[in-house]
């Protein structure tokens, strides 16, 4: 009896949460309605279970994810997928596809053979010049093999056809033809990334490898003082910084490297580190641990700069080319770590200086053409900030708050708020914010939300929130320090463009890239920014010379007539007809002169007319 | 849940792109799945990783009997149970709680509490209730969806959340 009483019980239960759910038939619904308004304890059982569905419903709201690892599991799961299919393609049966195609290429002339010898990495006598396992990219010639199994497979038309990539699965050896074994650990991946004139150029990544025997040009290094393994041997650097490169002194207390080209070992008694191209190191002679300087590079402040906002940079070195090649894309993954950026940037400026400091002419000059260089000086025109204003002004507005009201972890402030540090450092500095008128924002922006709950808030809104809790005087001041920036900066920049700018004479026109090139030395522009006023340069000497060729006897003629002119009404008519000749020419002159006047910021600008030592190159 | 057939098709073949695709668009709601199955983000992320290898590595078998994203979760779904089975401890509720909502004002405390002893109770439920309270009400799928996932009738699902209900009920007092 109690049983069936308890079934009742059970199935009314289920019934009232079936209604709840809105899952009765209106027939149903109604009677149960009824019902519900002449029972109250089955209308109070209703409400309980309600509330329990209303308590879960708040449950539900929690993610018990935090967003930053959601999409770092995302990201990865991604990669790893990638890496997979990637392998996938790799492996030795579609290797054999690859190599079976690549014959056709072989046959045709192409002349790059490809070998792998199944065997352990000990069995790579030579002396290792290069190991690592990040990825890195490599060159090397390769040519036919003889003798081994591997050598027999190469006869048969083994080639890895550059953009394929090959897996090792096992300890692996792959000898190119020029003496090279590449001995590579499980996991290593090989890809080749493109031929030129018989150099190949392949990358390994994805597991650790060893170079050995290969013969190649020394590495070009900059560093200052210690003992450098190089690929010809070994480099006694003498000398302090303090006392300058080369300069004699008693020893090193520590090394600083930079590897511009090939690959460098540097070591110290606690232990070594292999350098490519583009990194950097510092050791002390002592036993603390090698260390590298930088991982990331001027590309990963552009990377992330590219993810906050929601773009795609085609051209990543170049600001200038940066800005107009910018396109608009969803994939925005993470807020840049802005602090880091800073001090990379500052780490790698103190890093140059002090380079800069200690060495010769020749080193100079390789530093002054080098652009990684001359985006990391302190002076340099790409500065953080810079590079953000520039973005913003381009962007919409939209674009521009949805990358704001992103919520990095550090800024416990920003965070509350909602907005990322950069932008919090930003708004306080620009309005001169109290610690009180802070928190007045933040209390004016969360309303009657609860203290601790993070909110997410637009830059727009940030701005209406400051307009709202600070006082107009104050925000008065504000505006009229951000007009009289504007202002002053246009000034000097439109002053220092006067005294820089190269006066093209339109009569000249065969100097005028020359003159271009001067421009672009001493304002030190940017490859973009270069090849953008060279190609222009070319571009309008290419229809002004053959204009003053032909020109020019008429000029001369002019010029004669001029000469011997004595009517005032004959001078002014020769001279129309000179200046009617010359018009094209100026045009040509001034375009180019807009073209150049565009193209530096401000700061290259400063940099260049600044008179200092670094001035010179 | 649905995917379009050339993406399905893709992935089958292995193209990087579509696998990553696949990746983005599930990835966010089987991993929050298995946070709150499993109770430990960090094993959550481990069964997450795994999830998608087996994805990998299962595509080519996958006959299209279900769609491509009911197919993910319920391989993420296994994975949980298995290793709910193996490890044998209780869900830690709180943590993830303290973890997503790291800076739970006081006043929202009460809140919190209520919400921790319920957490709590969801816990102890047996697995199959648990399981579906979960996807129903925390995860909000509907029964066709969480029959789809669990190959159990509707009708028992429904029965194993209307229980569930009662005992989270007789377990805060309400019943």
């Amino acid at each position: 009896m109690a049983d069936e009483r308890e079934d009742i019980l059970d199935e009314r239960s289920e019934r009232l949460l079936t209604y709840l759910e809105g899952g009765l038939e209106p027939a149903q619904r109604e009677a149960l309605e009824k019902r519900l308004a002449e029972q109250p304890d089955l209308a109070a059982e209703l409400e309980a279970l309600r509330r329990t569905d209303r308590l879960l419903g708040e449950l539900g709201k929690v993610d018990p994810v935090p967003a930053e690892r959601a999409e770092r599991a995302v990201w990865l799961a991604a990669a790893r997928m990638r890496e997979q299919a990637g392998r996938a393609g790799g492996r030795p049966r579609r290797l054999a596809r690859m190599l079976a195609a690549a014959a056709v290429l072989l046959a045709a002339g192409a002349g790059y053979f490809f070998g792998s010898l199944r065997e352990p990495q000990d069995s790579v006598k030579k002396e290792v010049i290069a190991q690592g396992s990040q990825p890195q990219v490599l060159e090397g010639r390769l040519q036919p093999l003889e003798g081994s199994e591997a050598g027999r497979e190469a006869s048969a038309g083994a080639l890895l056809p550059w953009g394929q990539a090959f897996v090792a699965d096992e300890p692996s050896r792959i000898d190119l033809g020029d003496g090279t074994q590449l001995g590579l650990e499980p996991g290593a991946v090989v890809s080749i990334l493109a031929p030129d004139d018989g150099q190949l150029r392949f990358q390994v990544s994805g597991g650790r490898w060893h170079l050995a025997g290969r013969k190649v040009p020394p590495a070009t290094v900059v560093a200052d003082g210690g003992t450098i393994q190089t690929q010809s041997g070994e480099l006694e650097v003498v000398g302090e910084p303090a006392e300058g490169f080369n300069g004699g002194g008693s020893g090193p207390a520590g090394i600083a490297l930079a590897v511009f080209s090939g690959v460098v070992t540097l070591s110290n008694p606690a232990g070594q580190l292999t350098l490519g191209a583009g990194e950097m190191a510092t050791a002390t002679v002592a036993d603390s641990p090698v260390k590298r300087m930088w991982e990331p590079s001027v590309q990963s402040c552009i990377d992330a700069l590219s993810r906050w906002y929601g773009l795609s940079v085609l051209q990543q070195y170049e600001v200038g080319q940066l800005l107009s090649e910018l396109r608009r894309e969803q994939d925005w993954l993470v807020a840049p770590h802005e602090e880091e950026l800073e001090t990379l940037r500052e780490r790698m400026s103190r890093f140059w200086l002090s380079q800069l400091d200690n060495h010769g002419a020749d080193a100079r000059q390789y530093l002054e053409d080098h652009a990684r260089y001359r985006q990391l000086l302190n002076e340099s025109p790409y500065r953080w900030e810079s590079i953000l204003a520039q973005v913003e002004a381009i962007l919409p507005a939209a674009q521009v708050s949805r990358a704001w009201s992103d919520t990095p972890e550090r800024d416990r402030m920003a965070e509350r708020l909602g907005v990322t540090p950069s932008v919090l450092r930003y708004v306080t500095r620009r309005y001169e914010l109290t610690g009180e008128q802070l928190i007045s924002l933040d209390q004016y922006l969360r309303g009657d939300r609860p203290s601790g709950e993070a909110l997410a808030t637009s830059f727009d809104d940030l701005v209406a929130a400051v307009n709202a809790v600070v006082p107009a005087e104050q925000i008065r001041r504000a505006d009229q320090r951000a007009a009289q920036q504007f202002h002053q900066r246009r000034e000097r920049r439109d002053a220092l463009l006067a005294q820089l700018l190269p006066q093209l004479d339109w009569a000249q026109p065969q100097v005028w890239s020359e003159q271009v090139q001067q421009f672009a030395r001493r304002v030190r522009l940017t490859l973009g920014q270069t090849d953008h006023a060279r190609r222009t340069a070319e571009e309008i000497t290419a229809l002004a010379l053959p204009y003053y060729q032909s020109a020019s006897r008429k000029l001369t003629a002019l010029e004669g007539q001029m000469a011997v002119a004595t009517d005032p009404a004959e001078r002014r008519r020769i001279e129309a007809s000179r200046d009617e000749l010359a018009r094209p020419m100026r045009a040509w002159a001034d375009r180019l002169r807009e073209t150049l006047a565009q193209l530096p910021a401000l700061e290259q600008l400063e940099l260049a007319y600044r008179p200092t030592d670094r001035d010179e190159f | 849940m649905g995917e379009p057939d050339d993406l399905v098709e893709r992935c089958r073949r292995g193209d990087p792109e579509a696998l990553e695709q696949l990746v983005h668009e599930h990835g966010p709601a089987i991993l929050r799945l298995l946070a709150r199955y499993v109770g430990d983000l960090g094993r959550a992320e481990e069964l997450f990783q795994e999830t998608w290898v087996r994805v990998k590595s299962g595509l080519k078998r996958f006959r299209g009997e279900a769609e491509l994203g009911t197919w993910i979760y319920r391989i993420a779904l296994n994975l949980a149970r298995d290793d709910r089975r193996r490890q044998a401890r209780q869900l830690d509720w709180r943590r993830l709680a303290a973890e997503s909502v790291a800076s739970s004002p006081v006043d929202r405390l009460a809140k919190s509490e209520e919400l921790e002893r319920l957490q709590r109770a969801i816990d102890e439920l047996p697995g199959p209730q648990r399981e579906a309270l979960v996807l129903s009400r925390l995860e909000g799928m509907t029964y066709r969806q969480m029959a789809e996932l669990t190959g159990a009738p509707e009708g028992t699902l429904r029965s194993r959340v209307h229980w569930a209900m009662a005992a989270l009920r007789r377990q805060l007092g309400e019943a």
